[in-house]
Formats: structure tokens, C-alpha cells, sequence
């Protein structure tokens, strides 16, 4: 179903994203289609001999959880900008839940750009993982 | 502390072609059901060019260790994407890698050490297509969390 510029409201928010419990497996799988072999991702051993308790999901994925937030609701050829805070480590039997606002209308460029911010939260301590920005532009009804 | 005079330090270019396969691969990592009639059409997800850097040749942890930095020792901070052309399957993409500011921040635990990593990539027709930012955290050698 196409979001259209007009249709879109100043304050309102997006429809929530509840992602299911990240597993080890989806770590190794995430490491392998982005490429990112840090072993702090994969390797207990080597995540305990950083300092960290265990190992820990990649930022980046859960920044592509986030993108699905607006992706699901614009589609993805729509991003314009995407920009955010990694606040909180994630590990793996966590699930996380993505929320966003529409925060303003604009047109730029000949494009009709909404703007909004968004959060990921761990669903079970509401722990803040992400904040961000985005930006998507949506066609118009005229 | 990160050694400041690396500041505006370039790296060689590096090239990546976008396959479907890697995208769909992708979507399926990230646990995203919903955007593979996207894929079909060729646009590609908001993050995947994470995919352009680590599969195209980057080779951040050799270009890391230039700067004296273990890539165990790094965490994210923030990461900035600006979409300037739309980016589709098939498009070759040629990037960029250039440090930019480079600083330190005290905080709860103590002092902190930043890098920012810029990316600029452009396409086959040698437009610009997109500008990253990457701000990575350093911790020390054994460092406790």
C-alpha cells in the first residue's frame, strides 16, 4: 500500500516493529551476507578477552532493524537520509522493539521529504540500543 | 589516544558490483520478510551498502592497523547515511574511504578516543551516489567494558 505525502501527519507515529530474539546463528549469518568478521560478533573467547561478557550483535543490524521501521511503511527506495546513535549493546536472546514519530513535512528539491526520529528499545528492559533520524521522500497525490 | 596527524588520511578506492543473491541474502540475515518485491525491482535496503565496504575490498582492518587501532578494540558510535542518486542491483559502486576527525571525550568511565571514518561513494557513471559516516569508539587493550 503507497504512503502518500498528504496523508502523512506532523506527530504521528509509525507502526511498531517487535523483531524476534536475535540467536548466536543470526550473528554468524549477519557476519557472513555484511561481511563484518569481527570476532567479538562470533567468537566468545575473543568478546571475553576485550572485556565484554560475551559476544554482542553487530550495530549494524540492529540499524537495519531500525530501517525496517520506515521500510515496511515507505518502502525502501524512498530513504533519503539515515542517521543514528548506538546507545546500548545488544546480545543474543534479546529482543528488541523499533518505534519512530513523524517529526516534519518538507519539500526539498522537488521532492516531498518527511522526516521523523525513531528508537530501538530491548523489549524486555526497555534498555535504549539506538536513537536516530531518517529522512523519506513519498510521492504526492497532485 | 589515537595518534590526531592521521586526520584527513585517504585510502585506495575499492569497487563492489550489487548481485540480487547478496541482497536477498541479506534481507534474510537482517529477518526482513517484507522487502523482497523491493529486491525483485532492484532498490536496495537503507544499510546494505555496509555490504559495499566489508565485500568490496575496504579491507577496514588492514586500514585500521595503519592508524594503530585493533579492529577487536573498536565499537560503533553512530553512523550516518545521505542517499544522493538511488543505488539498484547491478550498479558497480565505487568507494571512498578517508578519515575524518579524530578525538577524545571524557565520559562515566573515563577518557574515550574517537575516529570518524568517511565513505564517498559514486556509481558506474561516476555520479555521487551516497556519503557515509562511521564513528567508532576505541578502547584500550584489555580495556573492561
Amino acid at each position: 500500500m503507497t504512503v502518500y505525502f498528504e496523508d502523512v501527519e506532523v506527530g504521528s507515529d509509525l507502526p511498531e516493529l517487535i523483531k524476534e530474539p536475535i540467536s548466536a546463528t543470526q550473528l554468524i549469518r549477519y557476519s557472513g551476507a555484511s561481511g563484518d568478521f569481527n570476532p567479538i560478533h562470533s567468537v566468545p573467547e575473543t568478546a571475553q578477552a576485550v572485556g565484554l561478557d560475551g559476544i554482542i550483535a553487530h550495530g549494524m543490524l540492529i540499524m537495519a532493524f531500525a530501517g525496517q521501521l520506515f521500510t515496511n511503511w515507505a518502502g525502501n527506495g524512498s530513504v533519503r537520509q539515515f542517521k543514528v546513535r548506538f546507545s546500548g549493546m545488544t546480545k543474543p536472546g534479546e529482543s528488541v522493539i523499533c518505534r519512530g514519530k513523524i517529526s516534519e513535512k518538507v519539500e526539498e528539491n522537488g521532492e516531498c521529504i518527511v522526516r521523523g526520529k525513531l528508537t530501538v528499545k530491548g523489549a524486555a528492559d526497555d534498555s535504549l540500543k539506538i536513537k536516530g533520524d531518517f529522512a523519506v521522500a513519498l510521492p504526492t497525490r497532485r | 589516544m589515537i595518534d590526531a596527524s592521521h586526520k584527513g588520511k585517504k585510502f585506495p578506492a575499492f569497487s563492489y558490483t550489487i548481485e540480487r543473491g547478496k541482497v536477498r541474502e541479506f534481507l534474510i540475515a537482517i529477518g526482513d520478510d517484507q522487502s523482497k518485491a523491493d529486491v525483485e525491482r532492484a532498490i536496495v535496503p537503507p544499510t546494505f551498502p555496509t555490504v559495499f565496504a566489508f565485500w568490496g575490498g575496504l579491507r577496514l582492518e588492514g586500514a585500521l592497523k595503519e592508524i594503530g587501532i585493533e579492529l577487536k578494540n573498536v565499537l560503533h558510535a553512530e553512523q550516518e547515511y545521505e542517499y544522493l542518486v538511488p543505488i539498484h542491483v547491478g550498479d558497480t559502486v565505487t568507494g571512498r574511504l578517508e578519515v575524518g576527525d579524530i578525538y577524545s571525550k571524557g565520559g562515566r568511565t573515563g577518557q574515550m578516543d574517537f575516529i570518524e571514518l568517511i565513505l564517498n561513494y559514486t556509481n558506474q557513471q561516476d555520479q555521487p551516489v551516497l556519503r557515509e559516516k562511521s564513528t567508532l569508539i576505541v578502547r584500550g587493550e584489555g580495556e573492561s567494558a
